[in-house]
């Protein structure tokens, strides 16, 4: 249970940032065409959502990111289970698999432009792909790192193959296999909203990247704020489930 | 003995060290050359590109004690921030209506001169097998350019203006990625600017759908300016000056040996040399004439009608961006 103290903490923190920028950008000691202050932030946000176009450019990332993120849950989780179950598959792909993770992945858009075509395929193509690599490094670490007594407890007591997996080794890997899910929650946002911004298609980056260009810093940073919001709300949304998943 | 022997050891390194300072204090005082930070978008490109590495090539800049340092951009308002934050001092050849922006927006910037004027090099390509033979035959289609905000974006909604077609605008960035956007028909067509792709228009495996030299509209209109950061121009106004000399040099000499132009174009690019020398014919001098910067008015309606800007500028304003002569 979060104290008042943290709360107290965290949201003042919160905003002494906020309202420092609003006085270093209100007294013109820097360039608006950098840093602009919250409160034009926040007018052109509610500009932006009475005209409907805001609530349609977060829908559009929410769509390519749940799709994204669907896609490298369901592939990503059985590949890491598969890893797991056949040892020699998993010393082969395992550090072909760490390289990949720690190399820019964003830098094949091109690629991905050519094979999806310009649109929101080659986005959540790019999503997905940056989001599978964590969840299988995640699920394999994790089911590795099972305690064999566990599953020796589970023979002895003659469950099935299925019921061994269900009843032991998920709920016993599951913290591990969590930390895979939010990374490749947060690597999936980062390459959609960075490809929506190098390529302009879709959600809220294209909002951040016309404001980019055309010098818009309103702009430009509301995209960047949507970004962190949908961010929170995917974190938020996948810490329910996990503490929905447990209690059951 | 030993001891002699020490001490004369030591006198030859004392000797060399003070002979070495001294002639790297006379060297540098013979240069005194300035260092001028140049932000330079799309290395390759002809306007953006060569003046100002011909007159490092021939010596304009030495002899005009400017030694440069280039950063180079991907064009439009990437370039702006650079000048605008002070970490180039000079910006070549960027959109006047990217400027006009930047100005309305509160950037300390100046245009210094023009760079290019009408534009006739732009053209779009299709591929050969593609339908569309002129620009009509696109309308409800995709059409590249490289950036909002670009002299590309500004031709291409004057074109589909003047056209009287509907067609999907699309950044698809530099030349190479555009033509990968044709060719994998990302995009229907995509810009390009010679000698880019000449060779493969020669063999066939694609087509120029439409030439910015056809709209006469914008003949007379400067696209592309070079810029000061303003503060930096305040201070160093005589070197901004000596750099423009030393590029209106460059460019007359460009003219004058074309010859060794196309060769310098095709190094830089990588071109077979014939290639360059074709290049170099959608290139007339007038068109990379350093003066005058005219018909900004038309730069100022277009940022309008996108919603860039909201206001025009005055003719205050105007004359507070507009230093160049």
């Amino acid at each position: 249970m979060e104290t008042w103290r943290e709360k107290t903490f965290r949201w003042g923190f919160f905003a002494l940032v906020v309202g420092a920028i609003e006085v270093v950008v209100r007294l013109n000691l820097v360039d608006r065409i950098f840093l602009t202050s919250p409160s034009l932030i926040a007018v052109a946000a509610w500009e932006r959502l009475l005209s409907g176009d805001l609530i349609g450019l977060l829908m559009t990332t929410v769509y390519e990111a749940a799709i994204a993120f669907g896609i490298a849950v369901i592939v990503g989780l059985p590949a890491g289970f598969l890893l797991w179950k056949y040892p020699l598959f998993g010393r082969a792909y395992d550090e072909l698999l760490g390289a990949l993770f720690a190399s820019p992945l964003i830098l094949l858009y091109p690629i991905f432009l050519v094979i999806f075509g310009r649109g929101i395929s080659a986005v959540i193509a790019m999503g997905c792909i940056s989001g599978i690599i964590p969840i299988v490094l995640n699920t394999h670490q994790a089911l590795r790192d099972v305690n064999q007594t566990y599953i020796k407890v589970g023979k002895s007591m003659r469950l099935t193959n299925g019921q061994t997996i269900t009843y032991i080794l998920f709920p016993a890997a599951w913290p591990i296999i969590m930390g895979g899910l939010k990374l490749g929650l947060t690597y999936t946002l980062i390459s959609i909203i960075a490809l929506e911004f190098l390529v302009e298609i879709g959600g809220i980056g294209t909002l951040a990247s016309k404001g980019y260009y055309w010098f818009n810093t309103e702009e430009l940073y509301l995209g960047v704020v949507g970004a962190i919001f949908l961010s929170m709300i995917f974190i938020y949304l996948l810490g329910k489930a996990e503490s929905r998943l447990f209690s059951s | 003995m030993k001891n002699g022997k020490y001490r004369r050891r030591l006198f030859i390194y004392f000797l060399t060290s003070v002979m070495g300072l001294l002639f790297f204090t006379v060297s540098d005082s013979h240069g005194q050359l300035q260092t001028l930070k140049l932000a330079i978008p799309q290395k390759g490109l002809f306007d953006t590109t060569m003046p100002t590495l011909m007159a490092d090539k021939m010596g304009f800049l030495k002899e005009a004690g400017i030694k440069p340092e280039i950063f180079w951009t991907s064009g439009g308002a990437e370039t702006v921030r650079v000048v605008t934050v002070g970490s180039a001092d000079i910006g070549i050849s960027t959109g006047t209506e990217s400027l006009v922006t930047a100005f309305m927006k509160g950037s300390p910037v100046r245009i210094i001169s023009a760079q290019m004027t009408g534009s006739p090099e732009l053209f779009w390509i299709v591929r050969a097998d593609s339908p569309y033979r002129t620009i009509k035959d696109l309308d409800g289609k995709s059409i590249g350019f490289s950036r909002p905000g670009s002299s590309t974006h500004m031709i291409l909604q004057l074109a589909v203006d003047h056209y009287k077609i509907k067609a999907k605008l699309v950044p698809v960035g530099g030349v190479p990625d555009s033509f990968t956007a044709v060719m994998t028909k990302q995009v229907d067509a995509g810009w390009s600017s010679p000698p880019s792709f000449l060779d493969r228009i020669d063999k066939g495996e694609i087509r120029i759908v439409f030439k910015a030299a056809d709209l006469e509209s914008i003949k007379d209109v400067t696209l592309r300016v070079n810029f000061v950061n303003a503060s930096f121009y305040e201070k160093n106004a005589k070197l901004v000056k000596s750099y423009l000399n030393a590029l209106k040099k460059a460019i007359d000499y460009m003219y004058q040996n074309p010859k060794e132009t196309a060769a310098l174009f095709a190094e830089i690019n990588k071109f077979p040399l014939s290639v360059a020398e074709a290049g170099l014919k959608f290139f007339p001098k007038e068109s990379v004439a350093l003066t005058p910067v005219s018909r900004v008015d038309f730069s100022v309606d277009l940022a309008l009608k996108l919603q860039m800007i909201t206001k025009a500028p005055t003719e205050e304003e105007l004359k507070k961006l507009i230093v160049a002569e």
